[in-house]
C-alpha cells in the first residue's frame, strides 16, 4: 500500500492525544469500562474525540488542532469535564499516569473490537503487556520535508520529554527503580525505535515502499517509532510521553515542544545528522531510567550533562519564543518541576513512601486527574 | 441417624467438594450450586445437622456459619459507596423502587394464595433481599469485571439492608400482635437496631484504627478481622443481637468514613474464604424438607413475580442510570438468588414466633431451595451476556 501524500497544516499547531486509565472506585484497579463510558457521553458535544483503545480499561481522548497552549487547555479541560461526569455516574475514576502501579496484565482484556483482536492475535502477550498510558503530540507542518527535519530535530529533546513527562515508576506493583517504565514495555515491538534519517520526503517514500513489499508492515500505524510522520494530518507525532498526571502538565508538555520547535525553525542552533544517533538510545534510557538526573550525551559536543541541565539551557535558549508563543507560563511550570518539584514519577514514589499502599496512589491520581 | 459428627461433617465436605468441581466441569455452572445440592442432600437425609440453623450456640455449624455469614457481611457492607449513590441519584432510586415493588408484588401474591397479611408481609421483607454470598461468590469465581458486577453488589448489600431493617420492625409488630405487649413491640426494635449500630460503630473504628499498620492483603490483616468478627459475634450473642445487621453496617460504615480504600483480600483470605463456601452448604442443610415440599408450588409464583418485580424495575431505571438495556436487564435477573440472608431472617422469626414460623418456613425455604440452583445461573448467565466473564472461564 502506497503511503498518502503529506498533508499541508499549519505550522506549529497542536494536537494532543491521551490515554487514560479507567479505574474502580473500590480496588482502584484497571476495570474494563471504556465501553460503558463511550454509552454514556455518546451524545455529548466536545472540541475533539474520545475514543476505545486496545485495552478495555483504557480510554483516549484527543484535541482538535489548537493554536496554542491556552488553547489546548481549554480544549483538554472541556473534555475532561465531560469524561469524568460520565465516569462519575458510572462509578469509575480516571487517572493519568503512564502505568497503572499495580494492575496484572494477565487479567486485562482487549477491547471488543476487530482491529483489537487482530492486533491481540498478533502480538500475543505483549499487546496486554502493552497496557500503558502515553501522551501524543501532533505537531502542524507546513510541507513533508520540513516535517521530517524537523522530525529529526526533535529526536534531540527526546529526553526532555521523557524526564519530564515521566510518571511511570510503578509496573505489577512493583517500583521498578525508572522514573517512565512504560517505555520499556513499548521497546518489545518489532519496529519500535526511531525512523530511519532520511531527510526528505521522496527518500521516506522509498524507505517506506522497501517495507511494504517486504510484507510485514502496511501502514505509518505499523511503527511504533518516538516520533512518526502522519501525513494525513500533515503532522509529525511525538509519542514518548507518559500520560501525565493532570492535562496542565499535558498542556505545558505540548507548548515546550511547540516552542521547541518554533526556537529550532527560526534559528536553527542543531542541525540533524546521522551520527547524532549515535547517543539516541542512551540519553533515552537514561532520561527512563532517572528523570532529570539522567545523563544526557551532547550528540554534537560528546558532554555529559544531566538531562534536567539540558532542559534548563533549552529554556533559556528558547525564551524569546515562549513569549511570542505565549507559552512562557507553561515552560515556567516545567521549569519548577525540574529544579525543586520533581517530576510526575517523584511525586507518586513520595504518595507511596508515605501511604504506603498503591490503592490510595491511584485514588489520589484520580483527585489530581479531576483538579 | 445418628452419625459422629466430624465423621458425618468430613464426609459432607468431601462430596461437597467433588460436587462443586463436577457442576463446574460438566456444565460451566458455579461450584456453589454443588455445595448446595449436597447440602440439601445431606438436609433431606437427616444426617444430624438440620439444626446448624436457626443459629443456636451449640448447634454443630452454628458458630461456623455465623463467622461465614459475618466475614461475608462485613466484606459486602465494604462494597458500598454512598458516593456513588450521591453522584449518581438514579441508581438509589433503583435500588428503592426494586425493593419496594418486589416487596409489594410479592406481598399481594401472598395475600391472594388466601395466607394472612402478616405472613405475606414477612415472606415479602425476607424476598426483597438479594444473597450477598451467591453474587459475591459467582463474580469472584468467574473473575467477572464491570458495571454489572459492581451494581449487583452494590444493590444486593443495599436491599439486604432493607431487609434486615424491615424485619425488625416485622419483629416489633409480632410482639405486638402475638405477644399483645405494647412495650416490647415498641422497644424491642429500638434495642435491636440501637445495639446493632453501637457494635457495629464499634468494630468499623477498632478495624480504622489498626488498618495503617497493617497490609490488608495479607493473613496478618486477615486474622485481625477474624479475632474482632468473633468478638463481634460474641458481643452480639450476649447481648441477643441479630448477627446480620452489625457487620453490613460496620462494612459500610468503614468503607464511607475515609476515601482511602481498604482493600483486603478477598473473604479476607483463604480460611475466610472455606467459611464463605460452607455457608452454602449449611444453609441447604439447613432446609427443612418437610417445608420445602408443602411451599413448593408458592415458592415457584414467587419466583416468578420476584424476579418479574426485579427485572422490570431495571428495565425502566436501568438507562437513566448510566446502562444499556440488555445490561438493565441482565442486572435484573441477576438480583434473584435467596440463601443464607433468608435463611437467618426466617429463623431468627421462626424460633419467637414458632406456629407462625412453621407457615413462613413453608414457603421462605422452597423458595430458597429453588434459588439456590437457579440464582447462580442467572447470575453467571447476566455476567456473562454483558461481556463481563473472560472467555477462558
Amino acid at each position: 500500500m502506497a503511503l498518502e501524500s503529506f498533508a499541508t497544516s499549519r505550522e506549529l499547531t497542536l494536537g494532543i492525544e491521551l490515554e487514560l486509565q479507567v479505574v474502580g472506585t473500590h480496588e482502584f484497579n484497571l476495570t474494563p469500562g471504556a465501553a460503558d463510558l463511550l454509552r454514556v457521553m455518546a451524545k455529548k458535544k466536545l472540541p475533539g474525540e474520545v475514543k476505545p483503545e486496545i485495552a478495555a480499561s483504557m480510554i483516549e481522548i484527543s484535541t482538535g488542532v489548537c493554536e496554542g497552549y491556552a488553547d489546548a487547555v481549554a480544549q483538554l479541560q472541556e473534555t475532561r469535564d465531560v469524561l469524568v461526569e460520565a465516569a462519575r455516574k458510572l462509578g469509575l475514576g480516571l487517572c493519568g499516569g503512564g502505568t497503572h502501579p499495580f494492575q496484572q496484565w494477565s487479567e486485562q482484556r482487549i477491547f471488543d473490537a476487530p482491529r483489537f483482536h487482530h492486533l491481540s492475535a498478533l502480538y500475543g502477550y505483549l499487546s496486554k503487556q502493552f497496557i500503558v498510558f502515553g501522551q501524543h503530540v501532533h505537531l502542524g507542518c507546513t510541507d513533508a520535508d520540513s516535517a521530517l527535519r524537523l522530525l529529526h530535530t526533535m529526536s534531540r529533546y527526546i529526553p526532555h520529554f521523557v524526564a519530564l513527562s515521566a510518571s511511570s515508576p510503578f509496573v505489577q506493583g512493583t517500583d521498578t527503580g525508572f522514573d517512565s517504565a512504560r517505555l520499556n514495555s513499548i521497546q518489545a515491538f518489532p519496529f519500535a525505535g526511531r525512523a530511519p534519517f532520511v531527510s526528505t520526503w521522496d527518500e521516506f517514500l522509498v524507505y517506506f515502499d522497501k517495507m511494504t513489499r517486504t510484507g510485514v508492515v502496511e501502514d505509518m500505524k505499523d511503527f511504533y517509532w518516538d516520533i512518526r510522520p502522519k501525513p494525513e494530518f500533515g503532522t509529525i507525532e511525538i509519542r514518548v510521553m507518559d500520560t501525565p498526571l493532570t492535562i496542565a502538565k499535558a498542556a505545558q508538555l505540548a507548548a515546550y515542544i511547540q516552542t521547541v520547535a518554533r526556537w529550532q525553525l527560526r534559528e536553527n542552533t542543531f542541525v540533524p545528522e546521522a551520527d547524532d544517533y549515535l547517543v539516541y538510545k542512551f540519553n533515552r534510557f537514561q532520561a527512563c531510567r532517572s528523570g532529570f538526573n539522567g545523563t544526557f550525551v551532547d550528540p554534537k559536543t560528546g558532554e555529559h550533562r544531566s538531562v534536567g541541565e539540558d532542559i534548563i539551557a533549552t529554556l533559556d535558549a528558547f525564551e524569546s519564543h515562549a513569549i511570542d508563543l505565549k507559552t512562557d507560563t507553561a515552560c515556567a511550570a516545567l521549569r519548577d518541576s525540574v529544579t525543586t518539584a520533581g517530576n510526575d514519577a517523584a511525586w507518586i514514589r513520595a504518595l507511596h513512601k508515605e501511604q504506603r499502599q498503591l490503592p490510595e496512589v491511584v485514588r489520589q491520581q484520580c483527585l489530581r486527574w479531576q483538579s | 441417624m445418628q452419625a459422629d459428627p466430624i465423621f458425618a461433617a468430613a464426609l459432607v465436605l468431601i462430596v461437597a467438594a467433588l460436587a462443586g468441581e463436577g457442576v463446574f466441569s460438566a456444565f460451566g455452572w458455579p461450584r456453589i450450586i454443588g455445595y448446595s445440592l449436597i447440602g440439601m442432600v445431606t438436609g433431606a437425609l437427616g444426617l444430624g445437622f438440620n439444626t446448624a440453623v436457626p443459629a443456636g450456640n451449640s448447634a454443630p455449624f452454628g458458630i461456623v456459619f455465623d463467622m461465614g455469614m459475618a466475614l461475608l457481611l462485613f466484606e459486602a457492607g465494604g462494597r458500598v459507596n454512598l458516593r456513588w449513590l450521591r453522584a449518581n441519584p438514579w441508581l438509589l432510586a433503583t435500588s428503592v423502587i426494586e425493593a419496594v415493588l418486589t416487596f409489594t408484588v410479592v406481598a399481594l401474591l401472598i395475600v391472594t394464595l388466601g395466607y394472612s397479611a402478616t405472613l405475606a408481609t414477612a415472606v415479602a421483607i425476607i424476598c426483597v433481599a438479594t444473597s450477598p454470598a451467591v453474587v459475591m461468590r459467582v463474580t469472584a469465581e468467574f473473575k467477572a469485571q464491570g458495571q454489572l458486577s459492581e451494581r449487583l453488589l452494590l444493590l444486593a448489600a443495599l436491599n439486604t439492608v432493607y431487609a434486615v431493617v424491615a424485619q425488625k420492625f416485622l419483629l416489633g409488630w409480632l410482639h405486638h400482635e402475638y405477644g399483645n405487649n405494647f412495650w416490647a413491640a415498641l422497644l424491642h426494635p429500638v434495642y435491636v437496631f440501637g445495639g446493632s449500630v453501637v457494635l457495629a460503630f464499634f468494630l468499623a473504628w477498632v478495624v480504622a484504627l489498626c488498618e495503617p499498620y497493617f497490609d490488608l492483603r495479607d493473613e496478618h490483616a486477615s486474622l485481625l478481622v477474624f479475632g474482632l468478627l468473633l468478638l463481634m459475634i460474641a458481643l452480639l450473642r450476649t447481648f441477643e443481637l441479630p448477627v446480620l445487621l452489625t457487620p453490613l453496617l460496620a462494612g459500610i460504615w468503614l468503607r464511607h468514613r475515609a476515601s482511602r480504600p481498604l482493600v483486603w483480600s478477598r473473604h479476607f483470605g483463604s480460611v475466610g474464604g472455606v467459611l464463605v463456601l460452607l455457608l452454602f452448604v449449611i444453609t441447604a442443610m439447613s432446609l427443612s424438607w418437610h417445608h420445602v415440599v408443602t411451599g413448593g408450588v408458592v415458592a415457584l409464583a414467587i419466583v416468578l413475580v420476584r424476579s418479574l418485580a426485579k427485572i422490570s424495575v431495571l428495565a425502566v431505571l436501568g438507562k437513566p442510570s448510566g446502562l444499556s438495556l440488555r445490561q438493565s436487564v441482565a442486572l435484573g435477573v441477576a438480583l434473584c438468588p435467596m440463601s443464607g440472608v433468608a435463611l437467618v431472617l426466617t429463623a431468627e422469626i421462626a424460633t419467637r414466633y414458632p406456629d407462625f414460623g412453621v407457615a413462613l418456613g413453608a414457603i421462605i425455604f422452597s423458595t430458597i431451595a429453588i434459588l439456590e440452583i437457579l440464582g447462580p445461573l442467572a447470575v453467571k448467565w447476566s455476567l456473562k451476556r454483558s461481556g463481563e466473564i473472560h472467555n477462558g472461564t
